[in-house]
């Protein structure tokens, strides 16, 4: 029974794996309520839709864990799928449309980060600023209307062909989370990137150069942003303003749900993006239970709420449960860790 | 020893009933049994020293007395009532305050508007908010003043200060309402001398009126001629609650960490062997021309030898912490030169630093040395990770093994080399920092108050630390409050005063052996707090 109970209590500390069950839960228990949520062409097809939360939210992640926060990742993912579908109608040959697309998100980047670390302002203030600048453009930019057609296939092709039996969008999706991952946790810069986020005095006074590290997040937030928004042009094929407004939000509750703290230097790309299949799965759920789609961000919102502090509790659960380790020191050498205080 | 509550002691005092009277208090955090069945007794005009090395216990007992922690078992009696404190409210509504190891201050609020903080009612009187709050400010503007704080200080916001007066402007806020039973925890660290003093007599006109006091030390030497009791703990237990005068230091150190003890203590006081210095070379190597930084630092020059321990001492303000600040390139210098080996270095960013040879283990370790959420094995790593990639790719089992090597040759106690770093106790923490100094294979370690708030168990080890590095040929900067410290450990001083080098005591052991130990200690003394110059 102990060793049950402590095996469990191991389960449910490992990282991601709450929000895991979380999401096993979510999908069953759609699944038994509306048969066909489970539905193979319906889950491939939503799953298809989302694609741009899950680039930005796994963007949005390395930021928030190198110590920031990049607001302004929706409004240049719509304002990406503008200057590529913009770049595409004109003509241009679809590499370049891309480049493009993504170079409008590294350029954003690049603002957000240069601006934060040389200027040392808020993360929160500037990408707020930059968000309704990207907003503001893709305004100018669809003069007030939409942008509408290309007919260059290739470039449509992006989003849409089939890749043993998933949209290639879909395959880039995993591929970009899973090289960010890679880069978290395997490298030496990902490495870097946590310590700073984990505290800015402590990381410089360890040598570590804190600011770039910050502009090199900035900068892979932005330029996925970018590639999420030719993802996204290249399967609508039109562009309006406002597309993709409030997406910041959902990247970053899907991070918060995922275990990322708003802290800074604590959790993963790959748990983030958990985060963000877990809200467009209970989107998709409500949508095909006939629920108002505008009840949905107050879904979201308690979901938010609730995942957090579930999260939170199962942690301290299985911190509790946790059977002592074997130490070879004295029991006395180790401090425990002392509610803070104040 | 005696038992805790042993009979002679009570009978020779039969009148006073114990002031506080904690009793088998049990508490677990996280698989740690932290308190482990304590004992406590205190009475009222006593300063009772509670002992013992880091990780003992003691921050949870005082935590679970000021109502920070609940405990999972146990009673705890004031003035022979049971009582139960579950939040610091309760505590302050009992009469027990404390003055925290931490700071808890609120930065953007005045110092008034501290020690007003949350206890109006008690400071003023019950519903005479307007009519008090003047004469109050001024018995606090008198109690402050006693502490060094000027009238126009108490309305700055207390984050203008630096650590020292911080923990001066927690004391007075714990002395502002006469506390019934009042915690000390560390009190002492980082404070002047004078201020010390200053402390103490505190300390005893409190117990003079019949205040209990629970004092937590590492420093043994002030807790013989303060204290009348101590009671010792170590792994969550009370090993014994001894009258002082009963006591050697000798037997208090076998107390607190068992047989072995004594020796270590007695090592870190002594008087360092002469260490030849190797000055051969046509350059130092380092030397500071004419460092300046506006307000902080004034026209500092100096060198530093191959294999030399240099002490900088200084009184509080003084700059030390700033020079080798900037050294580092954390803060910016306005004018001067560094030369490393001879040749000029412009150092303008901490990374530069690690990269001409300079590392730093600095100054309050929990802000700014650890990264407490990475393991052990990756605090170690970080400032060199080159050492553990191959192509910008982590190697686990390279760096699984650089930090079994430090872990081994530095003695740190940790589970594990994946062991959070914050789980670890505050000498272990110092350690792995110095650890990841050393990684860098500097040519010049800065330590910055390298033995604050870590045991003597710790701290002996550290000193030793320092050493050996310095043996094999690398430079060494230390700077201490303690001169006790800076004595035993360095080749030599320089003193800073009010951001200017003042003052130089070469050859210290030497001098040491033929003046005497005192004669060192005052000319630093005098050196350091000379006000007109």
């Amino acid at each position: 029974m102990k060793n049950f109970r402590s095996g469990a209590a191991r389960f449910l500390g490992i990282e991601g794996v709450p929000i895991l069950l979380a999401f096993t839960a979510v999908a069953i228990g759609f699944a038994l309520a509306v048969p066909s949520f489970a539905d193979g062409d319906s889950v491939k097809y939503y799953l298809n839709e989302e694609v741009p939360i899950f680039i930005i939210t796994a963007g949005l992640a390395l930021v928030i864990i190198a110590g920031g926060i990049d607001l302004s990742v929706g409004a240049v993912l719509g304002l990406s799928a503008g200057t590529s579908l913009w770049a595409s109608m004109h003509g241009f040959n679809p590499l370049v449309s891309v480049l493009v697309g993504v170079g409008t998100g590294l350029v954003f980047g690049l603002i957000n980060g240069l601006v934060i670390v040389k200027f040392r302002l808020s993360d929160f203030i500037v990408t707020l600023g930059t968000l309704n600048v990207a907003a503001g453009l893709l305004v100018v930019l669809t003069d007030h209307v939409q942008l509408v057609g290309t007919r260059d296939e290739t470039f449509l092709g992006l989003a849409s062909s089939s890749v043993g039996g998933l949209t290639s969008a879909m395959v880039l999706t995993v591929l970009v989370i899973v090289a960010l991952h890679l880069v978290l946790v395997k490298t030496g810069i990902g490495r870097r990137i946590r310590a700073s986020g984990m505290g800015s005095a402590p990381a410089l006074v360890a040598g570590l150069d804190v600011g770039r590290l910050k502009i090199y997040a900035y900068l892979v937030s932005g330029g996925l942003a970018g590639f999420g928004g030719v993802l996204l042009a290249a399967r609508l094929n039109s562009v309006q303003a406002g597309m993709a407004g409030g997406y910041e939000l959902i990247a970053v509750a899907a991070a918060v749900l995922g275990g990322v703290s708003l802290a800074g230097g604590r959790g993963g790309i790959w748990q983030a993006a958990l985060g963000a299949l877990l809200l467009v799965t209970l989107k998709q759920g409500f949508r095909l239970m006939g629920v108002d789609p505008l009840i949905f961000s107050i879904i979201t919102g308690v979901c938010i709420l609730v995942g957090v502090i579930v999260d939170r509790g199962a942690r301290r659960f299985a911190l509790t449960l946790r059977t002592p380790q074997p130490v070879q020191a004295p029991a006395g050498e180790l401090q425990p860790a002392t509610s803070k205080g104040r | 020893m005696k038992a805790p509550s042993s009979v002679p002691v009570e009978a020779q005092r039969p009148a006073e009933a114990p002031h506080l009277r904690m009793t088998d208090i049990h508490k677990r955090f996280q698989g740690v049994q932290a308190l482990n069945g304590v004992s406590l007794l205190v009475r009222g005009g006593e300063i009772h020293a509670l002992l013992g090395g880091n990780g003992a216990g003691k921050s949870t007992l005082l935590n679970v007395l000021s109502g920070l922690v609940t405990p999972d078992s146990g009673r705890i009696e004031l003035a022979g009532q049971e009582v139960s404190i579950g939040h610091p409210r309760e505590a302050q509504a009992l009469g027990i305050s404390t003055i925290h190891q931490e700071l808890s201050t609120v930065p953007d609020l005045t110092v008034l508007e501290n020690i007003f903080l949350g206890r109006e009612e008690a400071l003023t009187g019950k519903g005479s908010l307007f009519v008090n709050r003047r004469q109050i400010a001024r018995r606090i503007q008198d109690l402050a003043g006693e502490f060094g704080i000027t009238k126009s200080e108490l309305w700055r916001p207390v984050g203008d200060f630096g650590a020292l007066k911080k923990r001066v402007i927690e004391i007075v806020k714990a002395l502002a309402v006469p506390p019934k039973v009042l915690i000390l925890d560390e009190p002492t660290s980082g404070l002047e001398e004078h201020e010390k003093t200053l402390l103490f007599e505190h300390m005893r006109s409190l117990q003079r009126r019949g205040v209990a006091l629970i004092w937590v030390t590492h420093h043994l030497d002030e807790v013989f001629g303060l204290a009348d009791v101590v009671t010792v703990m170590r792994d969550g237990r009370t090993i014994a609650r001894t009258e002082t005068a009963e006591l050697t230091p000798r037997e208090l150190a076998v107390q607190m960490f068992g047989g072995d003890a004594t020796e270590l203590m007695e090592a870190a006081d002594a008087v360092p062997a002469r260490r030849r210095v190797d000055g051969d070379d046509a350059h130092p190597r380092l030397r500071a021309l004419n460092l300046s930084r506006h307000g902080v630092l004034r026209d500092i020059s100096f060198d530093v030898e191959r294999g030399e321990i240099l002490g900088i001492a200084g009184l509080a303000g003084a700059g030390r912490t700033e020079l080798v600040r900037a050294l580092m390139g954390l803060d910016k210098l306005h004018s001067g030169r560094i030369e490393i080996d001879g040749k000029p270095r412009r150092i303008g960013h901490p990374k530069v630093a690690y990269k001409a040879g300079l590392a730093m283990v600095p100054e309050d370790r929990k802000q700014l040395g650890i990264l407490p959420d990475l393991s052990v094995a990756e605090n170690i790593s970080v400032s060199e990770l080159g050492s553990v990639t191959a192509g910008g790719v982590l190697r686990s089992r390279r760096e699984r093994a650089l930090a079994d090597s430090y872990i081994k040759s530095l003695g740190i106690k940790t589970p594990g080399p994946a062991e959070p770093i914050r789980n670890l106790s505050g000498g272990n923490q110092q350690k792995a920092i110095i650890a990841r100094c050393l990684n860098t294979e500097p040519s010049i370690l800065i330590f910055d108050e390298p033995t604050q708030g870590i045991d003597i168990h710790a701290k002996a080890e550290v000193h030793r630390l320092i050493r050996d590095v310095a043996e094999k040929g690398t430079s060494v900067i230390v700077i201490a409050s303690e001169f006790a410290e800076l004595i035993s450990l360095c080749d030599r001083v320089v003193v800073m005063n009010r951001g200017a080098l003042v003052g130089e005591i070469r050859d210290i052991p030497h001098r040491v052996a033929t003046d005497g130990y005192d004669a060192v200690k005052h000319a630093i003394i005098d050196k350091a707090s000379r006000a007109d110059r």
